[in-house]
């Protein structure tokens, strides 16, 4: 959404993190009191929860080998220098040593970042790049106390999200006039879903750098058993049905599908279904007027309410990254998540590798799905922003947004570039091929254009009516219809 | 006791002369009590009364600017069903009191009489106590899952039930089953108070109605449970206390899902303040919940003072 999105799973994260600690105590505990008697299933839930891909901790020793890294890639990017990696020759260099300081939520230890910083001392010998790592938690409080105090960095890393937040209090310096200047930026060639998540207003303010797409994760294994092809997705409404029940035996705590009533969870994760039937939340004319009851909507809801039959009901009260357990043991067969799946599954579960795949979201009126990217921005009160475009334009070349995006080993990704020049580039695909799944789910990458600064509220409202229809309380159109009249209220009240 | 009593008929000017001057005597000992109450002055004192400031104020943790609002944020909370909705599942919970007082002395009077490894049992009981409770709730947690959990596992082995019960996923099932959890973690505390009052209660009243012909039932009808009326007064508020402010095994287990149905004021507090950022409707809450608090503890005073009379 303009404005304020969420994403509940870095909620969850984030909660299931702080619970390391007494998880590891419980599973003393717990094995002393139940070593005896348990069977032998209750394994399933004690995997320890895992890290998120962004935060994968740099192990020490790993530290001498990236010193030695790094001269390298000072050597290959000074034979490039030679080339051309001034990509704004009319926006002059700073006269007198300047330092842009970067604020980033990612792990600044790793290769990519210090060979950024160290080939763009050597290209602009007047600009020392200073890194403030700020955990992504705290990155957005952090940041608004900077801006607030008319102290903030010169550019920094975030969420899409924190560009549109950040854009609307006048916090982000406009782009326009640099990336006119410049010989790099496109905009054109930019996936234009996640280009408009980079403006407020029609104006520039991120140069986006990653992007990922809310996909179906499905697991191969399972579609054999069911006598489904797992080459072969379902495509159509009515297919992925089909493939939910053929895939559930509950006898057998066995499930096609998993659906989430949580009040965010619930609401987040119905909005590709709700496009996808041709509808969407509010009328982009009149951002007061709630439209996800229109006839579309009401067939969406019914039909994703329809699905928690599929489910397992324990997972019902809980949320896509809960979820990931279940589906990396094998008992739910299809989940919609985005990359971050992708990192949890290759680094805390890797017994299922192989055994899963991605597709993108079954389509019906069209196709449609959420997403979710990163950018780079020059904040207003910055004093050197020249200096700060050019750091940002450098990083966001062609070969290093494909250096990002791909990750190493140590340190995995699961993101794509978002342009469309680069999202042919067979690198992105060789190490990764379920990233061709999310490739294919670009194009239905869809941003709601109306802007709505109380959305969150009227989301909570319709989320809360569409868990009550997951538990069957209701059915799902008369969750839709209701929660229209309320959340109408809401918005249209002064 | 007498002292205070002249000091009060004193005027204040004399009083705090007098105070000083014992402070000035007793300086050594103000010396050693300093440290605790520096501690309580900026985390307990200025907390609470800061607390009180901001719920009068529109105040979000980011937003710079905090507005003073008035009681809004008061009257706010009388008109949110989400709100009343928590307070209706609080009481709620407070069915598990008279139930965790009953589990309890149940216990108590069963280790109180000379049963074989006795130390053991009371031991067994009291565990629950000492385990720390998001240890507890985790365990719970896995106990009650409908597809994999123990708790299930057995009830269908032993035909039990037929079906699967999705224990904290079943909105109707949810809250009773935080609730059973509950008394069993309670029952160790109230079995060890319980039983320092069986200690208390003299060996001569039961030889006394032993001679009057009173059998075991009666026994522990006119003598043990009146003469345990304090220890019940005591436990009975200290349960209804703790039950108000019932958070960790709602924040673990189920979110206050599903649909609500176990959301309490501690984690509506906890989610307005934390997720929503809203410090200044959090606080009001948390004023209303202590004024809650303190109602229900005078009515209880007033009502079922435990005075005994011998």
């Amino acid at each position: 959404m303009p404005g304020i999105s969420f994403y509940p799973e870095e909620e969850e994260m984030r909660k299931e993190k702080s619970l390391v600690w007494a998880v590891t105590i419980l599973l003393v505990v717990a094995s002393m009191l139940l070593a005896s008697c348990a069977p032998q299933e209750t394994a399933q839930p004690t995997q320890p929860p895992a890290q998120g891909v962004t935060e994968a901790p740099a192990e020490p020793t790993e530290a001498p080998g990236e010193a030695t890294e790094a001269p390298a890639a000072t050597e290959a990017a000074a034979t490039e220098a030679a080339i051309d990696r001034n990509y704004s020759p009319d926006i002059p260099e700073p006269a007198e040593p300047v330092t842009v300081s970067f604020a980033n939520f990612n792990d600044l230890e790793t290769p990519f970042w210090q060979g950024m910083k160290e080939e763009f001392e050597a290209n602009h010998p007047n600009i020392t790049i200073e890194f403030q790592t700020v955990p992504g938690d705290d990155m957005f409080d952090k940041l608004l106390a900077q801006v607030a105090a008319g102290n903030p960095p010169d550019a920094a890393y975030v969420s899409d999200w924190m560009t549109g937040a950040f854009a609307q209090e006048g916090g982000l310096a406009p782009l326009e006039d640099y990336v006119t200047k410049s010989n790099l930026i496109d905009l054109e060639d930019y996936v234009p879903a996640f280009l408009e998540t980079s403006q407020v207003d029609g104006v520039q303010y991120g140069l986006p750098m990653t992007s990922e797409t809310t996909s179906l994760f499905y697991r191969t294994d399972r579609f054999e058993e069911a006598g489904l092809d797992p080459n072969n997705p379902p495509k159509t409404w009515e297919e992925f049905q089909e493939y939910a029940e053929k895939l559930t035996n509950s006898a057998e705590n066995k499930y096609g599908f998993a659906v989430f009533a949580p009040v965010d969870e619930a609401a987040y994760n119905f909005y590709p279904w709700l496009w996808q039937a041709g509808g969407d939340q509010l009328n982009p004319d009149d951002p007061t007027d709630v439209v996800w009851d229109s006839p579309e909507g009401q067939r969406a809801a019914d039909f994703y309410a329809n699905l928690a039959q599929y489910a397992p009901p324990d997972l019902l009260n809980a949320s896509a990254w809960d979820a990931r357990v279940p589906f990396a043991n094998g008992d739910v067969a299809m989940l919609m998540a985005g990359g971050w799946l992708v990192g949890e599954l290759m680094t805390q579960f890797p017994d299922a590798t192989g055994l899963w795949a991605v597709a993108p979201l079954p389509q019906d009126q069209r196709c449609a799905t959420t997403i979710a990217g990163d950018h780079l921005v020059i904040f207003e009160g910055s004093k050197n922003k020249e200096a700060a475009y050019k750091w940002i334009e450098f990083v966001s070349a062609p070969d290093h947004m494909i250096e990002l995006n791909v990750g190493t080993p140590d340190y995995p990704s699961a993101l794509l570039p978002p342009r469309q020049s680069l999202l042919e580039d067979p690198t992105l695909y060789e190490t990764r091929p379920y990233m061709q799944g999310f490739k294919d789910n670009m194009e239905c990458a869809y941003v709601p254009e109306a802007d709505q600064p109380r959305f969150y509220e009227a989301q909570q409202i319709l989320g809360e009516a569409l868990g009550r229809a997951f538990y069957g309380e209701i059915d799902g159109k008369t969750a839709v219809i209701e929660s229209a009249v309320e959340a109408e209220a809401l918005l249209k009240e002064e | 006791m007498a002292i205070t009593d002249i000091e009060k008929s004193q005027p204040f000017s004399r009083r705090m002369r007098e105070t000083l001057r014992l402070m000035r005597k007793n300086w050594s000992a103000y010396l050693f009590l300093m440290p605790g109450l520096i501690h309580f002055a900026i985390f307990t004192l200025f907390a609470v009364g800061f607390a009180f400031y901001i719920s009068f104020h529109e105040w979000n943790i980011i937003r710079p600017e905090k507005p003073f609002v008035g009681l809004e944020n008061y009257l706010r909370l009388f008109e949110d069903p989400r709100f009343l909705r928590a307070v209706t599942n609080t009481l709620t919970f407070m069915v598990g009191v008279p139930l965790n007082l009953i589990s309890g002395l149940a216990v108590a009077l069963l280790l109180n009489t000379k049963v074989r490894g006795q130390a053991l049992f009371r031991a067994m009981f009291y565990l629950p106590v000492v385990t720390p409770l998001v240890v507890s709730s985790i365990i719970w947690k896995w106990l009650y899952q409908g597809d994999y959990g123990l708790l299930n596992y057995y009830l269908l082995k032993f035909g039990i039930i037929q079906e699967k019960i999705f224990w904290l996923a079943d909105p109707n099932l949810a809250l009773p089953a935080l609730i059973l959890m509950g008394i069993w973690g309670g029952t160790g505390a109230t079995m060890v108070i319980y039983l320092a009052g069986l200690q208390s209660i003299p060996q001569e009243m039961y030889d006394a109605s032993m001679v009057d012909g009173a059998n075991s039932w009666q026994r522990l009808r006119y003598i043990t449970i009146p003469l345990l009326r304090p220890t019940t007064f005591f436990l009975f508020i200290t349960s209804v206390i703790g039950t108000f402010q019932i958070f960790t095994e709602v924040y673990i287990m189920t979110n206050g899902g599903p649909l609500n149905r176990t959301t309490t004021i501690g984690y509506y507090l906890y989610t307005n303040a934390f997720r929503e950022l809203d410090m200044g409707y959090a606080t009001a809450m948390a004023f209303v919940l202590f004024a809650m608090i303190f109602g229900f503890t005078l009515i209880q005073w007033k009502y079922t003072r435990g005075d005994v009379e011998y």
